[in-house]
């Protein structure tokens, strides 16, 4: 494999690996936008996954405890936020807002208080599981960029996949969708758009805590500011993809993209490191500008 | 055998709060089971709010309640499904994206066989359209099942509610103004239908102000007024005049009636040549080559049937659909219709006043206080150094109310109001403001009683004699033909009738056109 192939190779595999927490917070806040919802909390709601996943993980050393953590905890938070907006009315910007805030907050404290640290905790995880057998990366090109991913970054794929059939295809998922189309109606036919609203942000709470624990697993640590506006991102790729599974996915793959470019070029170009890295959020905005005009 | 009684309603009261409005004091109302039984009265006289207490969409604040013999307290829309009350509303409870089918079963979807799909509840959904088109042949409707409920028509979206209702076994059915947005033709199919429904012995109630209506479909019609119920009559015994005269109140019809005169033709306004938009517009049928003028101190009447290219042609006129094509003249100015720009300008300065035809949507904003939408198109006169001059602000209001007769308080929230006073409430504010030169009035009289019917066409009578052009786009013969000085006939959006409203003109003839068994 020539030397410019072997770049374009590891730039597209690193685009599959940064796409991995995109999709499943995107994915998850694809529910709440649906039932009318706009969760603008999925930035601190990865971040509460990230920290007590890797607590999780780092504590029993073992992978899949760390996922039910940052999922208990990332729908222990939506729940609250369910709770305070839903039960008790308050302005669900508001309330994201807090949630946001909250996050941050306290992942410095338990930081400080387990880890005796406010910066970069570091965390031995078994090495991840293969998701295809050995063979089937050794393939030339294709084999690396599709072939040697772990199981947690397939599964985010697995994720879109059943959470597209069950928003389109079940009873709970028309009843999210009719919720946010018309929840006046919902409610005259005698069911409560109040259950799909709070089930709608459990969704979304399992899909930000496995994408911030994802985010933990690629560097094997907790650190602090670690979804630094992928949440952001990821809200930004529901609209971009027209809240469609299938358009969403194709989203969160072109920021990824921009990811991985910009760590690529970050690593030999003379162009300032800072400004490379805002790469993603450039495409962010210009993307979303352009789907602006269309409509 | 004595009729059952389906239900039975009994000093019903309820006030709306804040503003304390009276909507029902003491109504009361008996309905016999397998019956068609109209409700009666003018806008405001509480009909509506009566049928969302027996739906259970509003708790009353005092009074007895028995369906079916058994004492009952409504608590909630789940409650009053329960007993069997279904409601079908004037402005339609849809999931515009949702196919017809799902709209119709929606929570009662036919789930896949295998375990874990069922478990899952996952929906089978062939089986869910099969289920949607056998209950439709029951009744004799005719819908496509998959189609989303968005792309329907209005009609077809009111059948795809009727039969939600029918899906839950709701045997008491209430129909709110089902024919407000129907045509003729789609008015004598869901008569058919609800003729077929109480055969089938279900109960239903029919909220109406169209006293043929009532005569033609109804066993018994109860009339309100005031939140009050006046009386409940069999129709067999009694006739459309009598009931009229019960309904205004004991007000003569003739004196009410206005007499057309021909009015004296002005100058030209506005004139439009070959104006054409794309198909899909709103789901509709596109405009090909339309072209009139109206000139000043004339009232030009364009009607069609839905979905024949009225609403983009009202789109076109308020400025919110770029035409593909067509050239206009207005005010001295001639301009491409392609920029819209030049154009929504004489709207914005007041040269054209727009009375939209969806007045929940475009007409109102509904969590703003009355007085606030009754100001917001002569905003410049109630704002002295961008500080609202609330005190004349509210006199004009509360002037306005008076004299459109429009049952609510300046402070209200607009959305407590009745359809009917919404519309009377953009009407007002219409009138109210500087003369325009033109006047494009869409279903100006839609969900309108017959005594704010009159009212409005005398209004439209006097911007006329004052010098405005008038479009009046509407989809009512009779209203065409009682006011305009010109008629034209849209058919799939084509123009196949264009003429004066002369002796040779008759509801027959053009109906003829409307339905394009007859072309220019």
């Amino acid at each position: 494999m020539s030397g410019t192939a072997a770049v374009l190779a590891d730039i597209l595999k690193y685009t599959i690996v940064a796409a991995t927490p995109l999709l499943f917070a995107s994915i998850g806040g694809l529910f709440s936008e649906l039932a009318g919802m706009l969760n603008i909390a999925l930035e601190g709601l990865m971040g509460i996954g990230a920290f007590f996943g890797m607590a999780a993980a780092g504590l029993t050393g073992n992978v899949f405890i760390g996922m039910l953590a940052a999922i208990g905890s990332a729908v222990a938070g939506s729940l609250l936020m369910g709770t305070v907006t839903i039960k008790f009315k308050a302005n669900l910007f508001i309330t994201g807002l807090a949630i946001n805030l909250l996050a941050g907050g306290i992942t410095a404290v338990l930081s400080q208080w387990w880890y005796h640290t406010k910066a970069v905790v570091a965390f031995t995880l078994p090495p991840p599981v293969p998701a295809f057998p050995a063979a089937l990366s050794q393939i030339p090109f294709v084999g690396p960029v599709l072939f040697s991913h772990s199981v947690l970054t397939v599964s985010a794929w697995l994720w879109a996949i059943v959470a597209a059939f069950i928003i389109k295809n079940s009873r709970h998922g028309i009843r999210i969708q009719a919720t946010g189309m018309n929840a006046q109606a919902v409610s005259s036919l005698g069911y409560s758009p109040d259950r799909a609203r709070m089930a709608a942000l459990v969704w979304s709470g399992v899909g930000s805590g496995l994408g911030g624990f994802a985010l933990g697993v690629s560097v094997s640590a907790f650190v602090p500011n670690i979804v630094s506006g992928r949440g952001w991102i990821a809200l930004v790729a529901i609209y971009l993809g027209r809240k469609k599974p299938l358009w969403i996915a194709a989203s969160c793959l072109l920021f990824a993209l921009s990811e991985s470019l910009s760590n690529y070029i970050q690593g030999f170009s003379s162009i300032p490191p800072l400004l490379v890295l805002a790469l993603p959020y450039a495409v962010t905005l210009v993307s979303l500008i352009a789907s602006g005009n269309k409509r | 055998m004595q009729p059952m009684t389906a239900v039975r309603m009994r000093e019903i009261s309820k006030r709306y709060l804040p503003s304390g409005v009276l909507a029902n004091d003491g109504a009361e109302l008996e309905v016999e089971q397998g019956s068609i039984h109209a409700i009666v009265g003018e806008n405001g006289a509480g009909k509506t709010t009566l049928m969302k207490v027996l739906a259970g969409l509003e708790l009353p604040d005092s009074g007895d309640i028995e369906i079916n013999g058994e004492p009952t307290h409504i608590s909630s829309p789940a409650h009053a499904r329960a007993l069997g009350i279904g409601m079908v509303h004037q402005h339609f409870l849809m999931f515009d994206e949702l196919s017809a089918a799902e709209n119709i079963f929606f929570g009662l979807e036919p789930v896949q066989k295998p375990r874990l799909l069922r478990l899952l509840g996952i929906i089978d959904s062939s089986g869910l359209n099969e289920k949607a088109k056998s209950l439709a042949n029951e009744y004799g409707f005719s819908i496509d099942p998959s189609a989303p409920v968005g792309a329907l028509s209005i009609s077809t979206r009111q059948q795809v509610e009727i039969l939600r209702q029918l899906a839950r076994e709701m045997r008491i059915l209430i129909l709110d103004e089902p024919t407000s947005v129907l045509t003729e033709q789609e008015t004598e199919a869901l008569f058919e239908k609800l003729a077929e429904i109480r055969h089938m012995g279900r109960t239903i109630l029919l909220v109406t102000h169209k006293i043929d209506e009532v005569m033609q479909i109804a066993d018994k019609v109860t009339v309100m007024r005031e939140g009050k119920t006046i009386g409940t009559y069999s129709v067999a015994s009694t006739s459309a005049n009598e009931l009229a005269s019960i309904i205004m109140g004991g007000v003569p019809s003739e004196e009410i009636q206005i007499h057309k005169e021909h009015a004296i033709k002005g100058a030209s306004v506005m004139r439009i040549e070959g104006l054409c938009t794309h198909r899909h517009h709103r789901g509709g049928v596109g405009l090909s080559e339309i072209a009139f003028d109206v000139h000043a101190g004339e009232v030009l009447g364009i009607c069609a049937l839905s979905s024949n290219g009225l609403d983009e042609l009202e789109d076109v006129l308020a400025g919110f659909l770029v035409p593909s094509a067509g050239r206009c003249a207005f005010g001295g100015l001639h301009f491409d219709v392609r920029k819209v720009h030049e154009y929504r300008r004489f709207l914005k300065e007041g040269k054209i006043s727009y009375l939209p035809s969806d007045r929940m949507r475009r007409a109102a904003a509904l969590s703003l206080p009355v007085r606030d939408n009754f100001i917001a198109l002569s905003r410049r006169n109630y704002f002295s150094r961008g500080w609202i001059r609330s005190t004349l602000a509210r006199r004009a209001t509360q002037e306005a109310i008076h004299a459109f007769d429009i049952s609510a308080q300046p402070e209200q929230m607009t959305a407590e109001l009745s359809g009917g006073n919404i519309q009377k409430l953009a009407i007002a504010r219409l009138f109210s403001k500087e003369q325009p030169e033109l006047f494009i009035l869409c279903e100006p009289t839609w969900g309108l009683d017959i005594r704010s019917t009159e009212q409005v066409h005398s209004r439209i009578r006097e911007v006329q004699n004052a010098g405005s052009a008038v479009l009046l786009l509407s989809s009512d013969v009779d209203e065409i033909l009682t006011l305009s000085d010109r008629v034209m006939v849209l058919y799939r959006g084509k123009q196949v009738l264009t003429r004066e409203n002369s002796g040779y003109l008759n509801r027959a003839l053009i109906g003829e056109y409307l339905l394009g068994t007859r072309s220019a």
